[in-house]
């Protein structure tokens, strides 16, 4: 009897185990450019995942250490081309070179690499809780007047005006992001991946179960609610700038970390602008730009470029989502 | 017969009304979406409220072609090259949770209701 | 039943006809098969002989009756490995299982174990089905199968006994 039993039992079990199939997953969290990261990574295979996810935060470390600004990592990164305003043409690591050109190649006023004195100031103050006065806050701009910075291709250097100082926190991250996210599709065992940075987010693949990647956008005024969610597909990525990121409050007015490069202070209008669209560099690009805008402004240039959708909410409380994102963006109740 | 022999009749006739029951109250809500599945992988995931007309969806399949037709209210399985063609008979699928299965072409279509609080792949803090 | 385990030469000979009538009831089956959503799902109208097999030679003699009812079954009809084949062998060996199980629990007359026989055979095809193609939609198929399991299961569990009782003593090995 029971050894009947036990052939019928090991004869079915020979059956199914050829036929079930469960995709594997393995995510790693680590603390990059000030947030933290979580790459999670979807396959048939464990070990190809993680081998992948290594070298995708390798990536991302490069990025990180190129566009830092506070410590030295390399010869030829941000700082020490920041310590080297005035002194002519430098020599820049090619990463960082990248960078800044395409970054340049957009042309619009509202972002500006070359704030860091700017966000030098704000930062002391931020420490203290106080606000800059208008003095500063104008001498601090005026390094950062158009010319600040030349870049030159060929050579591969960039020339910093004497009190210059740039600062990337506008588009790294992103960046980072995407080149993470590239690092990943070099791998084909790798046949989904979510990359995320916090405020920037890039996935690639589709989900097992071919449902979309659900995105939810938090909640400017509280942290535990949600603004909405978006509902993704393939290759896309998304990226939030907000207020409520990282401010101090000082008599009930909400100083935030976005500069208006016009003003030289916090843009105001705006309490959370999200951009979609395929790199995670442009993304982060476009959020802090649309942050930066005011709100109709912002709505019609995402309406006017290809690629890229929107949602932002102003200061009074109303969401502007763009039409590309009809069927893609559920409002939160 | 023995007593033993009409209780199992009882209990397999209970279960059978259970059975049915449960998938029978299976509303048949407007919000319905008609998911084709093959080899495992979804391929259509398609809502059938905003669909007007009727509507023709070949798939590549082992054999050649499957031919799969929708409507507003339910899917069925038009034409198909597996050898017994009992895809072919099952008919139309209108309510949740019905199914038509073409195991030999691995072609499966089912129809769902949307999942109303779903969980999210990552927030954007 | 009988334990013991040689099989003689006059158990082979009264198999072998036994396995031509489970063959040729299984090919009755198959011109129904369309009425059935699965492929290779079939009634288990030949449960009616393994009932009888366990009945008259024991467990052991009927499970190597069954595999070869199987194998000769999936080279001359349906194929070996294909879908139609595992959905069979399923509902073959799970149904299999219950019914010596319930044929050693003594509780039961041959009704019983056809009832237990059909109940099972069909469970057994639909998780083969479910597995096969990664789903659980497919259980909305069970409370169809469930009632017409249990006239098969009745039917067969009724010819299996009167054929028993009719042959009571006659073809029992000595």
């Amino acid at each position: 009897m029971r050894k009947v039993f036990f052939a019928v039992v090991l004869i079915s079990s020979l059956l199914t185990t050829g036929c079930f199939f469960q995709q594997k997953e393995y995510s790693d969290t680590r603390f990059l450019m000030d947030t933290l990261i979580k790459i999670t990574a979807y396959g048939e295979n464990q070990e190809p995942l993680e081998a992948a996810t290594t070298k995708a935060f390798k990536a991302l470390q490069a990025v990180a250490d190129v566009t830092d600004p506070y410590e030295s990592h390399l010869e030829d990164d941000l700082y020490a081309l920041n310590q080297k305003a005035g002194q002519g043409s430098v020599k820049v690591n090619p990463l960082l070179l990248n960078i800044l050109t395409k970054t340049e190649a957009f042309h619009h006023k509202q972002i500006n690499l070359a704030l860091g004195k700017v966000i030098e100031v704000w930062q002391a103050h931020g420490k203290d809780k106080t606000v800059p006065t208008k003095e500063e806050i104008q001498t601090a701009l005026s390094t950062a007047k158009p010319g600040a910075f030349t870049i030159n291709e060929i050579d591969g250097t960039v020339t910093l005006a004497p009190k210059a100082s740039l600062d990337l926190g506008a588009v790294a991250k992103g960046y980072g992001v995407e080149t993470a996210a590239l690092e990943l599709k070099k791998h084909p065992e790798v046949e989904a991946a979510l990359v995320n940075g916090g405020g920037n987010i890039k996935v690639i693949g589709t989900k097992k179960d071919g449902k979309p990647w659900r995105i939810g956008i938090q909640n400017p005024r509280d942290s535990k609610k949600l603004l909405g969610t978006l509902a993704l597909t393939d290759n896309i990525a998304v990226a939030t700038s907000g207020d409520y990121q990282r401010y101090y409050e000082v008599n009930g007015v909400r100083y935030h970390h976005i500069i208006d490069p016009v003003t030289g202070f916090p843009a105001r209008g705006t309490i959370s602008a999200t951009a979609i669209t395929t790199s995670a560099y442009v993304a982060d690009y476009y959020s802090t730009l649309l942050f930066v805008l005011p709100v109709d402004e912002a709505m019609k240039l995402v309406e006017n470029t290809k690629d890229l959708e929107a949602v932002i909410e102003d200061d009074q409380g109303k969401v502007y989502v763009s039409s590309g994102l009809k069927d893609k963006f559920t409002l939160a109740k | 017969m023995r007593k033993a022999d009409y209780l199992l009749v009882l209990v397999l006739v209970v279960l059978a009304i259970l059975g049915y029951g449960f998938f029978a109250l299976r509303s048949n809500s407007t919000n319905k979406i008609l998911i084709i599945k093959h080899d495992n992988t979804v391929v259509e995931r398609i809502p059938l409220k905003g669909v007007t007309a009727e509507t023709k969806l070949a798939i590549n399949v082992q054999d050649g072609t499957l031919i799969v037709r929708y409507d507003k209210n339910g899917a069925w399985v038009e034409e198909s090259p597996c050898p017994d063609k009992i895809c072919q008979h099952q008919g139309k699928i209108t309510k949740t949770g019905e199914t038509v299965a073409c195991v030999p072409e691995k072609v499966l279509l089912t129809i769902e209701e949307p999942q109303k609080e779903a969980e999210h792949d990552a927030i954007l803090k | 039943m009988p334990s013991s385990s040689k099989i003689t030469v006059r158990e082979i000979t009264q198999m072998g006809i036994l396995l031509a009538g489970a063959i040729a009831l299984r090919l009755l089956e198959s011109t129904l098969s369309y009425l059935l959503p699965l492929p290779g799902a079939h009634l288990g109208l030949a449960n009616c002989i393994t009932i009888i097999v366990i009945y008259l030679y024991g467990p052991k003699k009927a499970l190597l009756f069954l595999s070869t009812r199987i194998l000769l079954v999936g080279l001359l009809f349906t194929g070996l490995f294909t879908p139609g084949f595992l959905i069979g062998l399923g509902g073959a060996l799970l149904s299999f299982a219950a019914m010596v199980f319930g044929i050693e629990l003594q509780t039961f007359s041959a009704v019983g174990v056809g009832l237990l026989g059909a109940f099972f055979h069909n469970v057994g095809q639909i998780l083969v089905a479910i597995f096969l193609m990664h789903t659980t939609a497919l259980l909305s198929y069970l409370p169809v199968l469930i009632i017409l399991g249990i006239s098969t299961g009745f039917f067969t569990g009724f010819l299996a006994k009167l054929f028993l009782s009719r042959l009571q003593g006659y073809w029992q090995s000595k």
